[in-house]
């Protein structure tokens, strides 16, 4: 059977500098980022042939392609997955490009999410959220830790997950940002700081909640062959899948609320590189709220169901911990590039190339992605 | 469409009202101006006997009485002459109007 293991490798990263704060448009930080990454791969931007842009982007490929003068491209594609979608893109330029559809295909993502049209305001407009909108905006559910909190307060409920247990995570991220130039947040932050922010939806507080930012990021995606000749050291794309929740309505519909579609795609991943838990080095995992980080350790299958609060506990995800998990600060404390900043971080990672927070010897590592309505994504990476 | 038969047929009928908490939160900061007096409110997520989920507010907000599986009852709450809201409270008890 055919697979796309091995078939791809991401050849280069960039990103702008993350800021709270910019008088750039999203489309100019698109191009900063997708300039950096394809200098990177020692490539110029008439050598992409592929564009996978953000769905829920301002962005369009054709755009980029105005810009890039090209002459000959090939595939566009998007992957409309909310924050699923860049992990997702990485899957999608791996079909484009293991099957000869096109060589280089560029997945760039630039959000001005501080200055610009705020995240809650760009999720009313989706259609994906017709239902939220006709049902539960009118009764006070207007911004995503409004529609997360429920699921984090059921986990609590059944698990006994505790807010102490959030503030692990919160401040884990806030460690490795303090190691990262390119984070926004960078005091540090301690488990009383997390219980004496202010609630915004109980149980989510203040620092249960991820960063509005500016900026760009962007990766090159070519084939594995291709990338033998490239400047930067292998980076193959080795396990990738998608999942969905069962009934996608909306977040109260589901059957299971604790129970993401990243819980269907993590086995298929795992399966398709041929590689086990233990052998993962380093995760980057899409931390919307920190909720998100507990309920995804568990559908990677790190720990059973209900048993992601005592494993985010004793250092676990931090540097020299078992697992650690954003090592950049995440979309908590470094920035929000809808999990873009995630990839970025994994590569930099398996090039060994992060300097203070880097892990040692990392060889093996995933990132995952998780969209507004359940949506999850995950794609496994090694190093040459 | 139905999910499971995949007919297209439907009806309306009436509701019992009654439920079951799911879930909740509790609004502290207002997304939107219109909540903003509100606030700190409570959002239930309740199983319909019917068996779909809705979201509504809890007439009382006092999250601290609050359970997975808590009985609850619909009614309904004339905000404006044209505006009337879903709201829910505790089965078997006369709250005041919160
Ligand atoms: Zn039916």
């Amino acid at each position: 059977m055919s697979t796309l293991r091995n078939r791809a490798a991401v050849t280069g990263i960039g990103e702008t500098p993350y800021t709270r704060g910019t008088d750039k448009s999203a489309l100019r930080l698109t191009l900063e980022a997708s300039l950096t990454a394809i200098a990177d791969a020692g490539l110029t931007p008439r050598d992409i042939d592929g564009i996978v842009a953000y769905a829920s982007g301002a962005v369009v490929a054709e755009d980029l392609l105005t810009n890039f003068g090209s002459h000959d491209f090939r595939f566009s594609a998007t992957t409309p997955l909310g924050g699923a979608s860049a992990v997702a893109a990485l899957q999608c330029a791996t079909m484009a490009v293991s099957t000869g559809v096109a060589t280089h295909v560029l997945v760039p993502l630039g959000r001005d999410g501080y200055s610009g049209a705020r995240i809650h305001r760009r999720l009313g407009q989706m259609r994906q959220f017709h239902v939220v909108s006709e049902f539960e905006a009118p009764v006070g559910a207007n911004a995503p830790a409004q529609y997360y909190a429920p699921m984090a307060r059921r986990h609590m409920e059944l698990y006994g997950t505790t807010s102490e247990q959030f503030a692990e995570v919160a401040r884990t991220m806030r460690r490795h940002a303090t190691l990262n130039d390119n984070a926004l947040m960078r005091t540090p932050m301690t488990v009383a700081d997390h219980q004496a922010s202010r609630m915004i939806a109980d149980p989510f507080r203040l620092l249960d909640c991820c960063l509005e930012s500016d900026g760009g990021a962007a990766v090159v995606v070519s084939g594995a062959d291709h990338a033998m000749d490239m400047p930067r050291p292998r980076v193959l794309l080795s396990g990738m899948g998608v999942g969905h929740p069962d009934s996608p309505s909306a977040i109260t519909q589901r059957p299971d609320m604790t129970r993401l579609g990243l819980a269907k795609a993590a086995p298929r991943a795992f399966e398709m590189a041929g590689v086990t838990h233990a052998d993962i080095d380093v995760a980057e995992i899409y931390d919307c709220f920190t909720y998100t980080v507990i309920c995804q350790l568990e559908d990677l299958g790190f720990c059973a169901k209900g048993e992601g609060g005592p494993f985010v506990e004793g250092g676990r995800i931090g540097l020299g911990g078992v697992l650690p998990t954003n090592t950049h600060g995440g979309l908590l404390s470094q920035a929000h590039v809808a999990g873009l900043n995630h990839v970025v971080e994994l590569v930099r990672q398996l090039r060994g190339d992060c300097g203070a927070r880097q892990v040692d010897n990392a060889e093996v590592g995933l990132v995952t992605g998780y969209g507004d309505l359940g949506d999850g994504s995950i794609a496994i990476m090694h190093r040459d | 469409m139905c999910d499971t038969c995949f007919s297209l047929e439907n009806e309306w009928f009436t509701a019992s009202g009654l439920g079951r908490v799911h879930s909740w939160t509790v609004c502290h900061h207002a997304f939107h101006r219109g909540f903003a007096s509100l606030a700190p409110y409570v959002l239930l997520t309740v199983d319909l006997a019917e068996g779909v989920r809705m979201v509504a507010p809890m007439v009382v907000p006092d999250a601290c009485r609050l359970a997975i599986g808590l009985p609850v009852i619909l009614d309904y709450q004339d905000r404006h002459d044209d505006i009337t809201v879903p709201r829910f409270r505790i089965h078997g008890e006369d709250d005041a109007d919160g």
